[in-house]
């Protein structure tokens, strides 16, 4: 007897569970099925495909669909009774609330993993810097073990290639708004009667890059203009200008010729246009800098018969395309409640690069800068490019947010990188609330190591 | 017998406990790294001096350094590692420790990455982050005696205001804290000295109008040396200074009394030991 209801207890587990495990299935079914019912349209054999069932499930309904030809509600109603749809809601039901639970239950036991992660990290920096308290260090050495302990704990909870960045934090993919070129201040010109009274002596220069917001042209895709003004108390004066353009090394490159105009109300102006020697590309991507001498031609009005010539400086760098954005975003958060973003670019050139993004808020504030080195062959490729979910969920930020720059330079053997330009995607984000993400300090092992380094020292110091 | 046994102990001890703090020293392990002009400052007899070719640009600079670095960072044993870095060479390790930590993942045996894991804070002395107005003349003119006297006869573009050529313009974040030490007195001026250092960072007009003037320790600009942000002009002393990066940079010593060269002349200064009275 006992034998028996032993196995019909273990024949209930087992239908229990074989029940729940397609609990997936028949809700797909049965939204399916209602929708079809509500639409009136015959619940075919696609659908039932489309709904991606298995097991029973799809074995039952695919024999009612075959049946049938053109399923109805009326037909499905023949092979599930009201008493079986019954039984199925309230297993769904209740398998929707376990699901609940075990969500409940997950989210609890990652906050406590997280709370836990964090305990020991604050434990290991109130232990070291109960450690500096005592150890028989200097002031200053205490002073500022204390404080790179202090800064560690706060970085290390993000990964090394993440900077988060605050309303009042360069963009370092952006420079700012007006602040357009190069600027030289003057030096003072020997009057030979001296300045009259309230008259300044001084006069000034200044070298502007167009309306550009960065210095960095490519080659055959655009060129490099060059603006200018000397500008004198009473406004921009006229000058002759004379400019040569140096590489790197410092070897003089071209000259610079230089067009003057004369505005109304604004006075002289001079804009001049580099001509490139006619080498291969790969010989004239590089930096450069532009000597210019100014001086300023005699003027009646003035009383400053001799000048001296002002110089200065202007600079920008050459670069060929090793690789160019397609314009396509793709945008996911990922299992583990990372943002990440792809990218699709073409690389011209195989080898390392090093890809940079910045997000930005809705109120256009740039609210972290990350970057991501990738070793690519030549081809066209989604770039991936991840902000972890600790930035949004420490800072409780809520998107959307805007992928404002993306960067991807070249990296040469020494490890410095070809400015490849910028490109501006502007992608928009979806809604999404800070809950969502990560709440998991990343794990900086390079910082960590360096506590770690501090606590032993001074373990083994005392 | 006993008597012998506790002498040999008390003599094993002793010969440890020396090991060890001949090896740990007297704290963490300052390594001193001279700034553009080598001859200047108080670096004689240092435990842990570096002489480097301070003449080169950044990049050329940085891959000389480093090896030499990385050598005296072994001397060090287990020691916490804080660079004490001058004017141009602030310039030079940040460009190191950033791109270490760039790609300490792709490249861990690279030089770089080795500095960046081992190097637990940095001190920069009067640093020259964003270049000086002062070296700007240098490349374009180069005729003053006055000037190149103070920054040297050659021109390095990374050491001039443009900022393409600036490790800031490369690198966003050293990962490794920098505390800042620098100087407002400015009695390095000259008439001419002064004219240029002070116009820096602001246009001609604003400064013809506003007559505002940019603060220095008499060599670089305090927005160079308190690591602001490019083309930030320090009007005042306590004027806002938006760092390059606020996590590791750190306002850490001013001193009214002391002018670029005098932060390193100064030798107690230079060894951490600040007077703030």
């Amino acid at each position: 007897m006992r034998t028996k209801v032993g196995i019909a207890l273990l024949l209930a587990i087992l239908l229990s569970i074989f029940v729940t495990s397609q609990y997936t299935s028949l809700k797909s079914i049965m939204t399916d099925y209602t929708y079809a019912a509500r639409e009136r349209t015959p619940f075919s054999m696609r659908t039932i495909l489309k709904s991606d069932v298995l097991g029973w499930g799809k074995t039952h309904l695919e024999s009612t669909s075959f049946r049938s030809g053109r399923e109805t509600e009326d037909d499905f109603s023949e092979s599930l009774t009201a008493e079986d749809y019954q039984k199925i809601v309230d297993v769904k039901i209740r398998n929707l609330q376990d699901l609940k639970k075990r969500r409940q239950l997950n989210k609890e036991a990652k906050k406590k993993e997280v709370a836990e992660k964090l305990k020991k990290k604050k434990e290991l920096v109130k232990k070291i810097l109960a450690e500096l308290e005592n150890a028989p260090l200097d002031v200053a050495d205490k002073d500022a073990l204390a404080e790179s302990v202090k800064r560690y704990r706060r970085t290390s909870i993000y990964p090394p290639n993440l900077i988060p960045l605050g309303k009042n934090q360069k963009d370092p993919l952006a420079r700012p708004e007006g602040k357009n070129g190069t600027f030289w201040q003057p030096l003072p010109i020997p009057n030979s009667n001296g300045p009259a009274e309230g008259e300044s002596p001084l006069m000034g220069a200044y070298a502007i890059s167009g309306s550009r917001t960065q210095n960095y042209y490519t080659i055959a895709e655009e060129e490099v203009e060059f603006a200018l003004s000397v500008t004198e108390k009473n406004g921009r004066v006229p000058a002759s200008i004379k400019a040569e353009v140096f590489n790197q090394k410092k070897e003089f490159v071209t000259a610079v010729a230089f067009n003057e105009s004369r505005e109304e109300g604004l006075g002289y102006s001079y804009n001049g246009q580099l001509i490139l020697p006619e080498l291969s590309p790969e010989n004239l991507v590089g930096n450069y800098f532009v000597k210019v001498e100014a001086t300023v031609l005699p003027d009646n009005d003035t009383r400053v018969k001799k000048r001296p010539s002002l110089y200065f400086f202007d600079s920008f760098a050459l670069q060929y395309r090793q690789a160019k954005f397609k314009n396509k975003i793709t945008e996911r958060l990922t299992e583990d409640g990372d943002l990440e973003f792809e990218a699709k670019y073409q690389i011209y050139q195989k080898g390392d690069y090093i890809f940079q993004a910045t997000l930005y808020d809705m109120n256009g504030h740039p609210v972290a800068f990350v970057e991501n080195p990738l070793s690519l062959e030549a081809g066209r490729f989604m770039l991936p490019i991840t902000f972890h979910g600790i930035l949004f969920y420490d800072g409780r930020l809520n998107g959307p947010f805007i992928l404002k720059h993306l960067a991807l330079k070249y990296v040469r053997p020494n490890l410095s990188t070809v400015n490849a330009g910028i490109d501006y995607p502007n992608h928009q984000t979806q809604e999404y609330n800070w809950e969502d993400f990560n709440a998991m300090p990343c794990d900086d092992k390079a910082m960590m190591s360096k506590l770690n380094s501090i606590e032993s020292f001074l373990r083994e110091f005392q | 017998m006993i008597c012998m046994k506790s002498l040999l102990f008390l003599c094993a001890t002793f010969f440890w406990t020396s090991l060890i703090s001949f090896a740990y020293g007297a704290g963490p392990c300052n390594i001193y790294i001279h700034g553009r002009d080598a001859k200047l400052g108080s670096w004689d007899n240092l435990p842990h001096y570096i002489n480097w070719n301070s003449s080169l640009e950044l990049e050329n600079a940085a891959e000389d350094l480093a090896p030499k670095l990385v050598a005296e960072i072994s001397k060090c044993k287990k020691a916490p590692i804080f660079l004490r870095t001058y004017d141009y060479s602030s310039a030079v390790v940040y460009y190191i420790l950033g791109l270490g930590r760039r790609y300490a993942d792709l490249y861990p045996q690279h030089n770089f990455v080795r500095i960046y894991q081992a190097t637990i804070a940095v001190y920069s002395f009067g640093g020259a982050f964003s270049g000086t107005p002062l070296m700007d003349y240098v490349c374009a003119s180069g005729k003053s005696k006055a000037i190149t006297k103070l920054v040297g006869e050659k021109c390095i573009l990374s050491m001039t205001t443009a900022e393409i050529y600036h490790p800031s313009s490369i690198i966003n974040s050293p990962g490794v804290p920098i505390y800042l030490v620098f100087g407002t007195h400015d009695r390095e001026y000259g008439e001419e000295v002064a004219e240029l250092l002070r116009g820096s960072g602001l246009t001609w007009e604003e400064r013809y109008q506003n007559k505002e003037s940019s603060r220095s320790d008499g060599v670089v600009p305090l927005a160079s040396a308190m690591a602001c942000e490019n083309e930030v002009a320090i009007t005042d002393v306590e004027g806002e200074c938006n760092k390059i990066n606020n996590d590791y940079f750190i306002d850490f010593f001013r001193s009214d009394e002391h002018s670029h060269s005098d932060l390193v002349r100064d030798r107690e200064l230079l060894r951490g030991v600040y007077d703030e009275n």
